[in-house]
């Protein structure tokens, strides 16, 4: 599961780009006033480390951590999936704020090599891979509640696309334009490289302002067993 | 080896879990509505291999 880092698991004396966690659980969630159990969510390290050799050998330089804690950012999509918390979550964290950031073609090409670690782990037979994250918000500012209808329909219609060139030569300027929250789309760019030569279907578009934030579902329906 | 048997990307809120019913309803019902669908793929897919979802 792939989301923005939020200054709950780094800050900014210490920083990377994508961390990954490798523990055998992960607390979560940390904030109080969410309507989410707290538990320790089992992890699954062979996966993880599995990913976090692979995607090395690749030429990513991930960060690792054996005590990540899993915040809003995964634990408002997970507890949707697994309402028990009891599937087991390998936690990746973007620096999806601060910069200097990864561009979304980066984004493209880490999402390909994650892809590929998992399609090569003997362990398991049948993984899920999840983004969570976005789309366009504004977080701390004054266009805070602003939500950019016209950026995050753009976007998702461009997931739609199995050749995703435009988007991937977005600028980060121009992507920070459209919220400084919005760059948790990354996380949505690397699943979209781990499904390279897919394209998206978009399952629901919101711009719930009450939330302060576009909301959105998109799924790759090629990844889905035949029978399903 | 594994296969990745369902890619998803989703938004998330503090919102969606904090105060939910905050949300105007028909908005509400088609973002969860559509993550309903997810978990149903997840639980006929059987992720991790294991019956967790069910």
């Amino acid at each position: 599961m792939i989301s923005g880092e939020h200054f709950t698991n780094f800050f900014l004396d210490n920083l990377p780009q994508i961390a990954i966690g490798l523990g055998e659980g992960h607390q979560g969630p940390l904030e109080k006033w969410l309507k989410i159990p707290k538990v320790i969510v089992p992890g699954e390290p062979g996966l993880a480390s599995h990913i976090m050799e692979q995607t090395v050998s690749a030429g990513f330089q991930p960060a690792l951590s054996y005590k990540m804690k899993a915040d809003h950012g995964f634990m408002t999509v997970y507890y949707e999936l697994d309402p028990l918390m009891r599937l087991p979550m390998v936690p990746i964290v973007l620096n999806c704020t601060t910069k200097p950031l990864m561009t979304l073609r980066q984004c493209y090409d880490f999402g390909k090599a994650l892809g590929d670690a998992i399609r090569s782990y003997p362990g398991l037979d049948r993984v899920a891979l999840c983004a969570a994250g976005g789309l366009s918000h504004f977080v701390g500012e004054p266009r805070v509640g602003d939500i950019d209808e016209e950026f995050d329909r753009w976007f998702v219609g461009q997931l739609e696309k199995a050749d995703l060139g435009d988007l991937l030569d977005t600028p980060n300027d121009e992507l920070m334009q459209a919220g400084n929250g919005t760059g948790e789309v990354r996380a949505w760019v690397a699943v979209a490289g781990a499904m390279h030569g897919h394209a998206g279907t978009t399952l629901a578009y919101e711009p719930i302002y009450e939330w302060i934030n576009g909301m959105g579902v998109v799924v790759y329906e090629d990844s889905l067993p035949s029978t399903v | 080896m594994a296969e990745i048997v369902m890619a998803y990307s989703a938004s998330h809120a503090p919102m969606m879990a904090a105060d939910r019913e905050s949300a105007p309803r028909e908005q509400a019902a088609s973002f969860f509505g559509a993550l309903r669908q997810v978990r149903d793929r997840a639980t006929n897919s059987e992720v991790g291999g294991r019956d967790d979802l069910r």
